[in-house]
């Protein structure tokens, strides 16, 4: 890849786009800036999912040959991000039944009184930039880590397969996926933060099947597809719980907070 | 053909049942005419004939027809009580799905598959933790859904692990020169299984999910997954084999774990001030013996393993069938709350003794064959085992013990009541015959355990 005076093979490319997203989506918690750049995290798995040897492009759409296996991975990432971005927008409109009555008199004006004095203390600028600190030192940890991994352990560079850089950008990719996955639960302040974790966890395990299994069986495609498909559909339903929940206590989410 | 069908029935019949939400008496019909047709079919399957489905093989063995028998009892058991206890409208659909996948999980033989069948049956239960079309979501402690999170996060952490874990198998087993293959999939293997199944120190998500969700949900997961995922890894005892001779001490630390992860979870039982977490301890208690039976690496310890796997099935089915009782009779489940309760309810109390004194391995009951086999081999092993084996059962018993005491104490004073119904009394009586029986005529579940061994062209 050639950008003015900066030239990037194909696969530095790739993994600096998969780091963007990662950095992207640990240190944002706005679903805003989150739910596209996964969506985009998909997007550069199915590119690295067609540049496999082993994966055939045996369909013809328009001008393009595409993989089948490919075309899944792309349709998943789309129903996903689709099903968080509904969930978001349901969250907006849900309401208690009317059957469910409010709490009564003294408990809302305490919980107003409380969510009132928590708003009154806002960040100021210094706070606001640290709470960007933390995340952004552990990545400069997680990236030496998942060099370090990438070059002690590599499990989808066997010695089997043909000796080529290539195997061990996949290598990078995938523990950077995992840790990227790990750190976002572990930052998560909302449900639909530790689903984007979990999903990341289940895309860098999905990478090094693929590499590892070196062929395409097509009820894993669809397990994992289903697997991760369902991981949302849960996390939605969670998330909508936690919020009627918080609806009753008439508090806003984390989201709302910021 | 046959195959596919006893797959995709109660799966379809799972997406009905949900769309007839609240005709209760029509789904309550429609789930029990799919198990008796189950019944029929899994009668029917033909042994020992692969068939090939989309790139996978599915294949029956005597021993997976047991199983397939074991788990339409006891979904039928927890679905009819679930009705009758009015324990919402999400536990008939999700665990006539999870009957499906479940069936796949014995008919298949790709460990991967069926690591991600696991992991999807996993998921599916979180969507009847809180069952929204029933529980006012304004009244629900936030803990409830914090537990369902809780729960979510660790099925998928421990699909993530099984996954990698058998990848490290199928490369050691490519090449057997790399002993760092073998230490992690041993590793991952250990963790995906002990997360799965609650085992102790990775339990922490089941007492909080037991004590905020109905009884039908938690028995669909201890006797529905659980079972399928102790047979799972009762079918690479060759496998599991090859890769403890690669670790010097693996094989003890295997075993010594499990013991631990009894003894502690017994121990931890005795804590409990609510019966759905205490029988929460005791589905992790009975899972840790199992582990240990299958640790033993060898056809007796894995035909043990398997009759300990038939039993916890059972076993777990009776105690939450009970406890789902008493809840509903007394709106409670907290230990010092039923005093007395035994007296105005003795066949639901009868059930907690007979599935207590199976879970502590007492005669004549079935939990009894499958421990007295596991301790002699145990003792084989080392006096320490044994030791360890029969501590976790004392301190198990205690534990239950001290739960039941008060239900027996005579008081005039007891909490109000409302009287079990008919039918889950059946069940309940049903459940308890069933458990003698595999105590006192086990003979043919072992002639079916006869034809498992350890051989290293098995699976």
């Amino acid at each position: 890849m050639n950008l003015g005076f900066v030239h990037l093979s194909f696969e530095s490319a790739l993994w600096l786009g998969f780091l963007l997203c990662g950095v992207l989506l640990v240190v944002f918690r706005d679903w805003r800036v989150t739910l596209p750049v996964l969506l985009g995290d998909y997007l550069l798995l199915c590119v690295l999912f067609s540049h496999l040897p082993f994966i055939p492009q045996n369909l013809q759409i328009g001008h393009f040959a595409v993989s089948s296996f490919v075309l899944v991975k792309a349709i998943t990432g789309l129903t996903v991000v689709g099903i968080l971005a509904v969930t978001v927008a349901l969250r907006r409109r849900a309401r208690l039944p009317e059957s469910e009555q409010p709490i009564d008199e003294i408990t809302a004006a305490r919980l107003r009184w409380a969510a009132r004095r928590l708003a009154q203390t806002k960040p100021g600028v210094r706070s606001r930039l640290s709470a960007y600190l933390l995340p952004f030192s552990s990545l400069a940890v997680l990236i030496a880590a998942t060099y370090t991994l990438a070059m002690l352990y590599p499990l989808a560079r066997t010695p089997i397969l043909p000796d080529s850089l290539f195997w061990f950008y996949v290598d990078l990719i995938w523990y950077w996926l995992g840790f990227c996955g790990l750190f976002n639960m572990l930052f998560a302040q909302e449900v639909q933060e530790v689903c984007v974790g979990l999903l990341l966890c289940i895309s860098s395990v999905d990478i090094l099947y693929t590499a590892l299994s070196r062929s395409v069986g097509l009820l894993s495609i669809g397990l994992l597809s289903a697997v991760s498909i369902l991981l949302a559909l849960g996390s939605a339903y969670l998330s909508l719980l936690f919020y009627l929940r918080l609806q009753r206590w008439q508090l806003p989410s984390a989201e709302e907070w910021d | 053909m046959l195959a596919l069908l006893f797959i995709a029935l109660p799966i379809t019949m799972a997406l009905y049942t949900f769309l007839l939400g609240r005709q209760r008496n029509l789904v309550l019909w429609a789930a029990m005419v799919t198990l008796l047709l189950e019944g029929y079919l899994c009668a029917n399957l033909p042994l020992g004939q692969p068939v090939r489905l989309m790139g996978a093989i599915l294949s029956l063995t005597a021993v997976d027809r047991m199983f397939l028998y074991v788990l339409l009892l006891a979904t039928g058991a927890i679905l009819w009580v679930a009705h009758w206890l009015h324990q919402g409208e999400l536990p008939i659909p999700i665990g006539l799905f999870i009957l499906g996948v479940s069936n796949a999980i014995v008919l298949l033989d790709d460990p991967i598959v069926i690591s991600l069948l696991l992991q999807v049956i996993g998921l599916a239960i979180v969507l009847a933790t809180v069952d929204r079309p029933q529980e006012p979501v304004g009244l629900l402690p936030i803990s409830a859904p914090m537990a369902g999170l809780k729960y979510l996060i660790t099925m998928t952490l421990a699909g993530v692990a099984l996954l990698i874990g058998f990848l490290m198998m199928g490369q050691f087993q490519e090449m057997p020169q790399q002993v760092f293959y073998a230490k992690l999939a041993l590793g991952l293997l250990a963790i995906g299984f002990g997360l799965g199944t609650a085992v102790v120190p990775f339990h922490l998500w089941f007492p909080d999910l037991a004590g905020h969700t109905s009884t039908a949900v938690t028995g669909l997961l201890t006797s529905l997954i659980q079972v399928v995922a102790m047979l799972f890894l009762g079918r690479f005892p060759v496998s599991l084999a090859r890769l403890l001779q690669q670790s010097r001490w693996g094989s003890q630390v295997l075993m010594g774990g499990a013991v631990a992860a009894a003894l502690l979870a017994a121990l931890l039982a005795s804590g409990q001030d609510r019966w759905k977490r205490l029988a929460a301890y005791a589905a992790s208690y009975d899972v840790a013996v199992v582990l240990c039976a299958f640790s033993l690496t060898d056809t007796p310890g894995l035909r043990d393993g398997m009759f300990l796997a038939v039993h916890h099935g059972l076993a777990l089915a009776l105690l939450w069938v009970c406890i789902g009782v008493m809840e509903w009779s007394t709106g409670r489940d907290d230990v010092a709350g039923l005093v007395g309760v035994a007296y105005r309810m003795p066949a639901v109390a009868l059930g907690l003794v007979v599935a207590t004194l199976s879970l502590a391995g007492i005669p004549p009951l079935g939990g009894f064959v499958g421990r007295w086999a596991l301790y002699t081999q145990a003792l084989a092993r080392g006096w320490g085992y044994l030791a360890g084996l029969l501590l976790a059962a004392l301190f198990f018993l205690l534990a239950m013990v001290r739960a039941l005491w008060p239900t027996v104490l005579p008081t005039e004073q007891t909490v109000p009541l409302r009287r079990p119904p008919w039918q889950v009394i059946v069940v309940i009586a049903l459940l308890i015959v069933a458990l003698l029986l595999l105590g006192m005529y086990p003979h043919p579940i072992l002639k079916v355990l006869g034809t498992v061994a350890v051989t290293p062209g098995g699976r």
